[in-house]
Parts: C-alpha cells; sequence; structure tokens
C-alpha cells in the first residue's frame, strides 16, 4: 500500500476500516474462566477436610455421641428416616411452607418494589411502612401471629412472607432507582412505550439487583422457616427436631438441621446459574 | 426556499439561577445541515436537547422535527441487548429487521450484528448509535459532540461517514460540537453560540468533500476562532 494509512478512506473504499479499532481478542478472559474452574473444585477442599476431621474425633472418642454423633451414625440416620418416608413427609410439609410463603412474600415485594421504585409519589407514600417493618424485630411478630392466625400452617407461612419480603423490596427498589438516567433518556428519545422500557431497559437493568435481592430473600425465609416451625409444629422438619428434643436424639436433629442447609444450598445455587445468564451481556468473550 | 422542519423563537431557558438560554431563534429546513458552535456552558447542548424534546422546561416557541433522532455524545447503547436489537429498539414496521442490517452495513458492522455492545471498540460503539437514529429515517439528526469521545483517527472516519450518511438519507442535521474545523468539514451553515444567544451565523457553499486545508477553510476557521475567543497567536495548533 502506496497510499497514506491516515487518509479517509476514499469513495470506494468500504465506510469504515474495521481493523484497526476492533477490540484485541479476549484471552485474558479464556485463562480466567479455567482458573475459575479450578477454583471451584478447589472450594471442595475445606468442607471435605472439616467432614474427614470430625469422623476421625468421632472415631477416637474425643466427640460423643450425644454431643455430635459422626459422619458415619447421621448417614445411618439419615437412611433411616428416609426409608420409614419421616424425612420425605417432613420435607415435604416444609417445602410447602417455604414455597407458599416465599411466593406470597415475593409477589408483594416485586408490587410494591416495582411502585416505589418508578414513582416518587409511592416511595413517599409506601416505603416509610416498609422501612418501619423492616427495623421491627421480626421475630417478636410470633406470638401475635399465633394469636392472629392460629398455630397451624398460616402463622408458618405469613412469617415466611415477611422475611421473604423485605431483602427483596429493597433490592428491587434501589435497582430501579438505580437505573442509567443517560439510558432512559435514550428511551425517550426513541420513543419507547412503556411496556418496550419496561422490557429492553427496566427489567433487563434491575435483573441483577434484583437475583441479589432474590438470594438474601430465599436465604432469609429459610431462616423464618426454622423459626417458625419450632411453634407448635405437628409436622415438618421443625416438629421433627421438637420430637427429637424430648428423646434426646441429637442425631435426628442433626440431619433435620443438615436438610434445612442442603435446601438453603439448592435454592442459592438456581439463583446464582440466573445470575451468570443475566449478566452474560458483561461476560461473554468476543466469539 | 424549502420547508422548516424545526425551529425555535425567543426560546429562554433557566436553571435555578443560571439562565442558560436567552431568547435563541433559529430555523432549520429540510436537508440542512447546522453546526452550533460555541465554548463550554454557551448553552448549545441546552439547545439540542430542548429541541430534541428531552428538556420540556423551557419557555418559548419550540417546534421539533417530525420525526427527530439523537446520536449522544457516548454512545449510550443498552448493554444488554446485542448490536441489532440495539438499532431495532422502538423501530416500527413489517422490515424492521431487514432495514436494521442495512443500515449496520452502512456504518460498516453488518459483519457485527449479533454481538454484545461490550465487544466493540468505542468507534464502533458510536457508528450503533448513528445507525439507530438513522434507521428511523429522522427528518432531523441532533447530534450532540458526537465524535469528541473518539480518538483523533477515528474521529476522522467517523466524520467521513456522517458526511456520507447524511448526504444518503438527507435529513436536515443540528450538530452541537466545539470543533471549528469539524464545523467547517460539514455543515452548510455555522452558528456561533454565546451567554445563551446566537451571535453568528454564516452559510458555506463549499464543495464537497472538502479538505482541511481548502483557503477558504482556513480563513473562515481563523475568523470562527476569533469570535470564539481563540486568536491565531494563541492557538498551538494553527
Amino acid at each position: 500500500m502506496t497510499a497514506d494509512l491516515l487518509t479517509p478512506a476514499s469513495p470506494t473504499s468500504p465506510l469504515v476500516s474495521s481493523g484497526a479499532e476492533a477490540p484485541s481478542p479476549d484471552r485474558a478472559g479464556q485463562r480466567s474462566r479455567s482458573g475459575d474452574h479450578a477454583l471451584r473444585v478447589l472450594r471442595w477442599l475445606s468442607p471435605v477436610f472439616v467432614l474427614g476431621a470430625w469422623q476421625l474425633a468421632s472415631t477416637l472418642g474425643l466427640l460423643s455421641a450425644e454431643t455430635l454423633p459422626s459422619p458415619r451414625e447421621l448417614w445411618d440416620t439419615a437412611t433411616y428416616l428416609w426409608e420409614t418416608q419421616q424425612l420425605q413427609e417432613a420435607l415435604q410439609v416444609s417445602i410447602r411452607r417455604a414455597t407458599l410463603g416465599f411466593l406470597i412474600g415475593a409477589a408483594i415485594a416485586v408490587l410494591l418494589g416495582t411502585i416505589v421504585g418508578l414513582s416518587r409519589l409511592g416511595d413517599a407514600l409506601i416505603d416509610p411502612l416498609v422501612q418501619m417493618l423492616r427495623v421491627l424485630p421480626l421475630f417478636g411478630l410470633v406470638p401475635l401471629f399465633i394469636i392472629w392466625f392460629g398455630i397451624k400452617e398460616e402463622p408458618k407461612i405469613y412469617l415466611v412472607a415477611l422475611f421473604a419480603l423485605v431483602p427483596l423490596y429493597l433490592n428491587l427498589v434501589a435497582a430501579l432507582q438505580g437505573v442509567d438516567r443517560d439510558l432512559r433518556e435514550v428511551a425517550a428519545s426513541l420513543r419507547l412505550t412503556w411496556w418496550e422500557r419496561l422490557r429492553h431497559l427496566y427489567a433487563p437493568a434491575v435483573l441483577p439487583g434484583f437475583l441479589v435481592g432474590l438470594r438474601q430473600s430465599l436465604g432469609s425465609a429459610l431462616i423464618a422457616l426454622v423459626v417458625a416451625e419450632q411453634v407448635n409444629a405437628g409436622a415438618g422438619l421443625g416438629y421433627l427436631i421438637n420430637n427429637a428434643r424430648d428423646i434426646l436424639r441429637t442425631d435426628i436433629i442433626v440431619v433435620a438441621l443438615l436438610c434445612y442447609a442442603i435446601l438453603g444450598l439448592l435454592t442459592d445455587a438456581v439463583v446464582r446459574s440466573l445470575e451468570r445468564w443475566a449478566v452474560r451481556w458483561r461476560d461473554e468473550g468476543v466469539r | 426556499m424549502s420547508d422548516v422542519v424545526a425551529s425555535v423563537h425567543d426560546l429562554h431557558r433557566t436553571f435555578a439561577d443560571n439562565h442558560v438560554l436567552r431568547g435563541v431563534d433559529l430555523e432549520i429546513r429540510t436537508g440542512e445541515f447546522v453546526a452550533l458552535l460555541g465554548r463550554s456552558g454557551c448553552g448549545k447542548s441546552t439547545l439540542l436537547r430542548i429541541m430534541a424534546g428531552l428538556d420540556t422546561g423551557a419557555l418559548g416557541q419550540v417546534q421539533g422535527g417530525r420525526e427527530p433522532a439523537v446520536v449522544f455524545q457516548d454512545p449510550r447503547l443498552f448493554p444488554w441487548r446485542r448490536v441489532l436489537d440495539n438499532v431495532l429498539l422502538g423501530l416500527r414496521g413489517r422490515d424492521r429487521a431487514e432495514r436494521a442490517r442495512t443500515v449496520l452495513g452502512e456504518v460498516g458492522l453488518g459483519d457485527r450484528t449479533d454481538a454484545w455492545p461490550r465487544q466493540l471498540s468505542g468507534g464502533q460503539r458510536q457508528r450503533v448509535a448513528l445507525a439507530r437514529a438513522l434507521v428511523r429515517e429522522p427528518d432531523l439528526l441532533l447530534l450532540d459532540e458526537p465524535f469528541s469521545a473518539l480518538d483523533a483517527l477515528t474521529r476522522i472516519s467517523a466524520q467521513e461517514l456522517v458526511q456520507r450518511l447524511v448526504e444518503a438519507h438527507r435529513p436536515a442535521v443540528l450538530m452541537v460540537t466545539h470543533d471549528v474545523e469539524e464545523a467547517l468539514l460539514l455543515a452548510d451553515r455555522v452558528l456561533v453560540m454565546e451567554q445563551g444567544r446566537i451571535i453568528h451565523d454564516e452559510r458555506l457553499e463549499l464543495p464537497r468533500p472538502r479538505r482541511r486545508d481548502h483557503p477558504e477553510i482556513v480563513r473562515r476557521r481563523v475568523a470562527l476562532l476569533g469570535l470564539l475567543g481563540v486568536h491565531q497567536d494563541s492557538s498551538v495548533s494553527a
């Protein structure tokens, strides 16, 4: 080429050269992805180590079965509870409470959060109420809930709902209020309808914040479930725990607690994978 | 005389105690390329935003375009939508996808329609923003310092591109800039704004494509810089 590279493109050449200004392929990104994978495997190291140490301490008699049964014994107890259908029944009841409570709380959070996040009037009218709710010690509501809703399923479901509501609401409001002003202006200049704004601007913009709220909300719903189930439960994991306490079966208590933990891990894993999907526009490398 | 696409009369805009526009009159005609020059804070961007309908707090008569489109200083793409979907935003009609692809081809990005905005360079993103504006066939194209965030080499090719696109689509253009040379290379008419008023309005009837070193461009550049308060002896790039 003899032509000066800096001269603007001649009328016959393509409008703009794309080579010079294209970003370099994202090699570093690929390397860090394989590094991520190795780190994910490494994360299992410390739990496995603790489990091994625990089993060893039990076998050597350093840890009595009344204090904490060995992993081996817990496995036997879990198998027994499973084979006698007790664990399935308890899980089914507890999961139903958690799901219903969470859905009610999340629905209210989305409704109120959307109103408050999008409208200053809504913010002025509704937000103070939720903030009051937030500072209230919610476990203190348990006796009130028993008086209002009895001792069956309702108080447990409503307590879970209340716990699920607050974090989701707070995160959704913050995410909505943080939507980029410049992009809102673009939406206005493109004359997007409210539905198009919701679909192309607000929903994708708040999704990461919403999912953070969802994770917190699921976690706190689970905590509420544990507490609510200690109260007059006739079924569920909490019932299993109460009964085991009366007959001093530490192993059953620990198995039930582990079930709560596994429920938490599972829901968290689901939301985490949703999060990865939601921000794929940020993470996907050059193809 | 051709039709007036957009106009303002006796336009005033005040922010708190700051009187940003103090009686602006302007008519932009079909197919006319108007460059609006001025120092930072002279009110030029405010005028553009009012004509785009993004600022409705002004006093006076405003008649924006029937179908205005804006290109901002930064591309302002929706990062969670692929390039093609960004161009399709708010576009109506059956052949919308076809039209969007055509315009993306015109800005040289026909092969990047499936990319995320993050995967593009700054210059490429600004070209997507141009495509997004042009695909709706605006009668008034509002450019708010569209090249100022680009590096010097990318800017030259982007200016070339805008010139060619404007010749092909023939919208009326109002381009806000602080770059005198850019105004002289692209515009049919150059306005200078100072302290909320238009203080200078001149027509350029020079053939295109224009060269930076054309004697007429050089002469007018010196005169316009003088109007903006920059004198030849104090100008480094002279």
